[in-house]
């Protein structure tokens, strides 16, 4: 594999081999667990292809000052008369993310096992959203990005919708316009950019640095605030957060694995990508001498992200439901990546994308044992659990660890990206991230609270005789559980990609 | 041989880490061989870092250049970060004090928790936990950057989370294991705080390079100050310091053993290391930035009050446990308090306590541990930790109540024992600097002496009281203890007035070297008398109350006393207090949050759900069903698109208006239909 070569197809093979699985699906019969496997064989595919594709990316030294690197490149002329194309590629934040959508695809779908309603329509939805995700993440072109960004939507809605919980419609259609609606947004920009400058291209775009610098300063702040908007709604920034509970509370456990594990990112994918790298100017500090202090947009992502760290340890404190707490602990998380951004500098940035990983893959785990809780007492509140350690004690010991991975200690990945994140952000908003820092202890209280209540303690005896977790459930733990803690004990495996990814973003910045 | 085990220092650290993962991943369904793994490891780590210790006596440059190693971790921006290591003469004295208090700790858990060994995979997950443990402290003390010392102070918290809840079906040790850690983490808040503001005006980690680089001025005046008041507070955390301390009593709810190692000898003591590991930061935050104090007066005060009220507490505490918990806290505190004194010369700061802070933290490991080895073979025995439910346990129990005598004689500081001579250096060095905190430590000490052999007295002498058949634990429980009853009553003389080896071996090297005054003349025979007097004072007073087996006079001074006696044995209300915190201010916040997010922020967003719902219903009425009302709209189209295209009529000028005047209409016979559905709707629903 050569990763400077054009038009190899590589990537173009992994975006759409999901969809090749979804047609097998379609077409093949649905008797002996016939659909799971398919997805299962799909999903192990795309993993270690995006494995072999993230092995033979070729970071470039830190020094090189390129603002790119970008490589496994496939681009094709799709609709020459609005002169977009169909332009994907891959540099080190994009085979992160890559990377982590196959992970948490194997996982979401070994946690389908058992789904029995349906599972055609369900595992063709959800090979559907991977190819979706993945061109989100590769997309170089705004059009394709937008088309993807939309179509990830579509099998979300019905996956939510169809196979939920108690109030799935009502928490499907809030996820999809929601989105949607945010989506918007997105879409008058990437207009907007097109009739001033003619292309879609993002290579063109920001090594021309044209977006929308022939405009007034006003006019580009106005159009990265609408795209943030529509991204913030994904990520979920409070206050546009509430449809995550919802979503997450009806949505079937593989499904909020996905949600958290994945879809979060892309929030925070297109703002590093598109926000950043489209309008370096708006994030000038010079702004703030030009239009006055209002406009420091480093120090409103600041203010957002310790608003949504704290607002969401401190809802997440109120909840009484497993999955609730779970749901505000990944609004908590995000926020990280929210504050992380704001740093404007090497160590903000790289926790950020760092935190976009480890939270999804402890998010993802944190999940799944809700639902390995949820399956065997069809209950998630917190006050009728309890002691389920006795009963279940190797369900016990992970969640005591995933619980650890959640208040970040040292050995699990979160501790490097939190750790990276304050450093980051300390350095250009010392008073805010103190005030944000406080959340060790709130993180802390909410997922050891949590801990204590259901797996600690004396057990109510109608919990007597639940099976510990089967194979299935312990497989998914370990790989989720084995990849934190060798990403935490070993960081660089990550950080050597992330970080030149993180400098060309800064390289972006300071032009 | 020697040579190896210096300079593969790093194995210390990587035998019990090594150990911990082999029984979680290997062996944890055989719980004899995970015990005998963990206990190998510990051993041999033992062995090197006695070997270390020697070389370190013998050329303690040798050991710092040789021992020294350094991995990347990852990197960020231009900015390496690295796990790095490096044993100076503190490091090889805490690596010592570790791994033979691990190791003595492993051995007598193996009778101690033999119940376990049947239990499924419990007994080697106590291993595991322990191991673990040893990993943690041990990476903590052998590091020199922040980072990685950041990653061990948390990894013991860890650790120390998970020996706590060892019974994590006990509702009580949940709860106190959630407790220590979330206790833990609010220091660790400002410890945090702390090293990022090092960092940001050092940009560097390293704990040598950030004291030079502020020595050079890049961080100094009040942000100085702040920022060593903010690393010490991690310290009031692990070390169970005022106001944080409330933990530690509770983390008894641990197994014994667990709470000889973690909870008095070894894991409390980190933050007293850490603030003898950066006194050289310490010792340079002499701007007076918080209410006129420096950095070093600050944790005077904070290790002053907590010696005094901890001793104040277990006075009267009845669990024998408890007891020995808050003599740690105060014993800690005493630590603290030496380590906040200083003197001036010219405009440098002298910590004169330095010295006879890591001594005392050095011997009373020892007799620390020892005692809650003692207090574990006696609950052991009798199943019970209240010690009103002991007593007489001296004839049943010779050798527990031996090495009890000799830890309690030297944690009072009977003449030439172990604390006798820590001790006394401790108030040398507040004679010098403050008076003021040399009497106070004085009177702390004094209960100290008081309720230490109140302790012993209750429990050992005077008529057995509880139901059980006490008798003395197997050779696993009793050699630790007859171990450590050794250096409790001898190591005192390697740092004596006379002859101070120990003060030779761990000073106090400032950055930028400048004159001191030697502050070390020999035997001060003041400190001594009041060291003497302290234990007879307080030895006197127990022997009085509780010597004689008869309790009467004990519990009419409390009935006298019963305002002092009440606060004493609530602990000073601190757990009511926080409490109330707690549920009155952070779950009320967060339930306001909630209602807010609820009834807040979610109904506007279904509102304009709503409003488009409605809005939608307002259109719908177009498409009645009326033909006339289609009739119009057709009519009124081609009147649009005849006006548009054409120039039929001639009336170019007037074109827009009368398209206007078209659309008005159009638009008002709309509302007025709709107006007329909405009331009828309205009728019907409230008329009829």
């Amino acid at each position: 594999m050569d990763p400077l070569a054009y038009n190899s197809f590589i990537l173009t093979l992994l975006i759409f081999l999901p969809i090749l699985g979804s047609l097998f699906i379609v077409f093949l019969p649905e008797k002996n667990k016939l659909p799971h496997k398919i997805a299962l064989t799909f999903s192990i595919i795309t993993f270690f292809l995006s494995l072999a594709i993230a092995l033979n990316f070729r970071p470039l030294p830190t020094n090189s000052g390129e603002i790119f690197n970008f490589q496994f490149i496939d681009k094709f002329k799709w609709i020459p008369f609005i002169n977009t194309s169909y332009h994907v590629a891959i540099d080190g934040l994009s085979i992160t993310m890559v990377l982590l959508t196959s992970l948490i695809m194997i996982v979401a779908v070994l946690a389908s096992w058992n789904v029995s309603k349906m599972p055609k329509v369900y595992f063709f939805l959800a090979l559907v959203m991977q190819t979706a995700v993945y061109g989100v993440f590769t997309s170089l072109d705004l059009f394709l990005f937008f088309i993807m960004w939309e179509l990830e939507l579509i099998p979300m809605y019905f996956l939510i919708g169809i196979w939920g919980g108690p109030r799935r419609e009502y928490a499907a259609m809030k996820f999809l316009l929601y989105t949607s609606f945010a989506g918007a947004f997105m879409l008058i920009v990437f207009i907007a950019i097109y009739f001033n400058t003619g292309t879609f291209d993002y290579i063109e775009l920001v090594q021309n640095n044209r977006a929308f610098t022939n405009l007034s300063i006003g006019l580009q702040l106005l159009a990265f605030t609408s795209l943030f908007l529509c991204f913030a709604v994904k990520l979920p920034m409070v206050p546009f957060h509430t449809w995550l509970p919802d979503a997450h509370v009806e949505a079937p456990t593989a499904m909020s694995i996905i949600l958290a594990g994945v879809l979060l990112k892309m929030g925070s994918y297109g703002m590093i990508r598109f926000g950043f790298g489209l309008f370096p100017n708006v994030l000038k500090t010079e702004l703030t001498q030009q239009l006055g202090s209002w406009a420091n947009v480093g120090l409103w992502l600041a203010i957002l992200g310790t608003l949504n760290i704290l607002y969401g340890a401190f809802l997440a404190l109120a909840q009484t439901d497993m999955k609730k707490v779970i749901a505000y602990s990944s609004v908590s998380h995000m926020g990280f990546v929210l504050l992380g951004m704001s740093g404007l500098n090497p160590s903000g940035i790289n926790g950020a994308i760092l935190q976009m990983f480890t939270h999804g893959t402890i998010t993802a785990l944190m999940f799944l044992f809700v639902g390995v809780v949820y399956d065997r007492t069809h209950t998630r509140e917190i006050a009728k659990l309890g002691g389920l350690g006795k009963q279940m004690p190797i369900a016990g010991a992970f969640f005591v660890a995933i619980s650890l991975a959640g208040v970040a200690v040292p050995g699990m990945n979160s501790f490097v990206s939190e750790f990276l994140v304050f450093l980051g952000a300390f350095q250009s908003h010392p008073y805010l991230t103190a005030f944000a820092a406080s959340s060790v202890i709130f993180g802390a209280a909410y997922t050891l609270w949590l801990n204590e209540r259901v797996f600690f303690g004396p057990m109510p005896s109608n919990w007597k005789g639940l099976p510990d977790i089967n194979k299935i459930e312990t497989f998914n733990a370990v790989l989720l559980l084995t990849i934190v803690l060798v990403t935490g004990l070993y960081p660089s495996l990550l950080m050597d990609i992330i970080n030149p990814a993180t400098k060309q973003i800064i390289n972006i910045l300071a032009v | 041989m020697i040579d190896f085990a210096v300079k593969n220092a790093w194995l210390v650290v990587a035998l019990p880490f090594l150990s911990a993962l082999i029984i979680t991943f290997f062996t944890k369904t055989n719980p004899l061989l995970s015990s005998r793994i963990s206990r190998l490891a510990i051993f041999i780590a033992l062995i090197q870092s006695t070997l270390i210790g020697i070389a370190s006596i013998s050329d303690i440059q040798y050991v710092i250049k040789n021992s020294a190693g350094s991995l990347r971790w990852f990197t960020s921006g231009d900015v390496n970060f690295y796990i790095s290591w490096k044993v100076d003469s503190t490091t090889a004295l805490m690596i010592f004090v570790v791994t033979l208090i691990s190791f003595l700790v492993q051995l007598y858990s193996r009778e101690y928790m033999g119940e376990y060994i049947n239990k499924g995979n419990s007994f080697s997950r106590y291993y595991a936990e322990l191991s673990l443990f040893s990993f943690s402290m041990l990476l903590l003390v052998f590091t020199d950057n922040f980072l990685v010392l950041y990653a061990g102070w948390e990894l013991v918290g860890v650790s120390s989370f998970l020996l706590i809840g060892y019974f994590y079906d006990k509702k009580s040790a949940a709860v106190a294991a959630k407790k220590a850690f979330l206790a833990n983490r609010v220091g660790d808040f400002g410890f945090l705080l702390g090293i990022l503001l090092v960092f940001t005006y050092t940009g560097t980690l390293n704990f040598d390079v950030a004291a030079n680089q502020i020595a050079e001025g890049k961080l100094s005046g009040s942000i100085l100050t702040i920022s060593a008041i903010l690393l010490f507070f991690g310290a009031i955390g692990k070390s169970g310091q005022f106001p944080l301390h409330v933990w530690l009593p509770d983390a008894m709810e641990g197994p014994t053993p667990v709470s000889a190692l973690i909870h008095a000898a070894t894991m409390v003591a980190a933050g007293v290391y850490m603030v003898a590991k950066i006194m050289t930061i310490f010792a340079q935050a002499e701007f007076p930035a918080l209410l006129g104090m420096n950095a070093l007066d600050f944790v005077a005060l904070i290790g002053g009050i907590t010696a005094i009220m901890a001793a104040f507490i277990a006075v009267t505490q009845n669990d024998i446990k408890k007891i020995l918990a808050y003599s740690t806290v105060s014993q800690l505190g005493f630590m603290m308090l030496a380590l906040g004194m200083y003197t001036t010369d010219v405009s440098h700061i002298h910590p004169v306590g330095y010295t006879a802070a890591i001594f005392h933290l050095f011997t009373h490991a020892f007799f620390k541990a020892m005692l809650f080895l003692c207090s574990g073979s006696v609950i052991h025995a009798c199943h019970t930790q209240d010690i009103w439910e002991m007593g007489g346990l001296r004839k049943k129990m010779p050798i527990t109540a031996i090495t009890c005598l000799i830890g309690t004689a030297a944690i009072s500081g009977f003449p030439l024992t172990a604390g006798f001579w820590s001790k006394d250096a401790l108030l040398d060095s507040m004679i010098i600097a403050n008076k003021f905190y040399f009497i106070l430590a004085s009177i702390a000490a004094t209960l100290t002496a008081f309720y230490m052999f109140r302790l012993y007295f209750v429990t050992f002498e005077g008529e057995y009281r509880g139901h059980g058949h006490p008798h003395e634990p197997g050779w696993r429980m009793k050699f630790p203890l007859i171990f450590l009853s050794i250096p409790s009553l001898l190591i005192g003389f390697v740092g004596t007035p006379w002859a101070n080896y120990f003060g030779h071996f761990i000073t106090y090297i400032p950055v930028v070297s400048h004159q001191v005054e030697e502050h070390h003349h020999g035997p001060n025979f003041l400190v001594m008398g009041t060291s003497l007097l302290i234990f007879i004072v307080g030895f006197g007073l127990a022997f009085i109350l509780y010597g004689k087996g008869n309790y009467n006079k004990a519990n009419e001074l409390s009935e006298k006393l019963k305002g002092l006696y009440k606060a004493s044995l609530n602990k000073l209300y601190f757990d009511e207090i926080y409490q109330y915190f707690i549920d009155n201010f952070i779950l009320v916040l967060a339930k306001v949050s909630a209602l807010f997010d609820k009834f807040g922020l979610d109904l506007i967003v279904n509102g304009v759900s709503q409003f488009f719902v409605y809005l939608g219903n307002l259109i719908r009425q177009l498409h009645n069903g009326k033909v006339q009302h289609y009739l119009l709209g057709v009519i009124v189209a081609l009147l649009l698109m005849i006006f548009s295209y054409t120039n039929y009529l001639k009336i170019v000028e007037y074109k827009n208006y009368i398209l206007l005047g078209l659309l008005i209409l159009f638009v008002l016979f709309i509302i007025k239909d709709i107006g007329e559905k909405v009331i009828n709707n309205l009728k019907n629903k409230f008329l009829s």
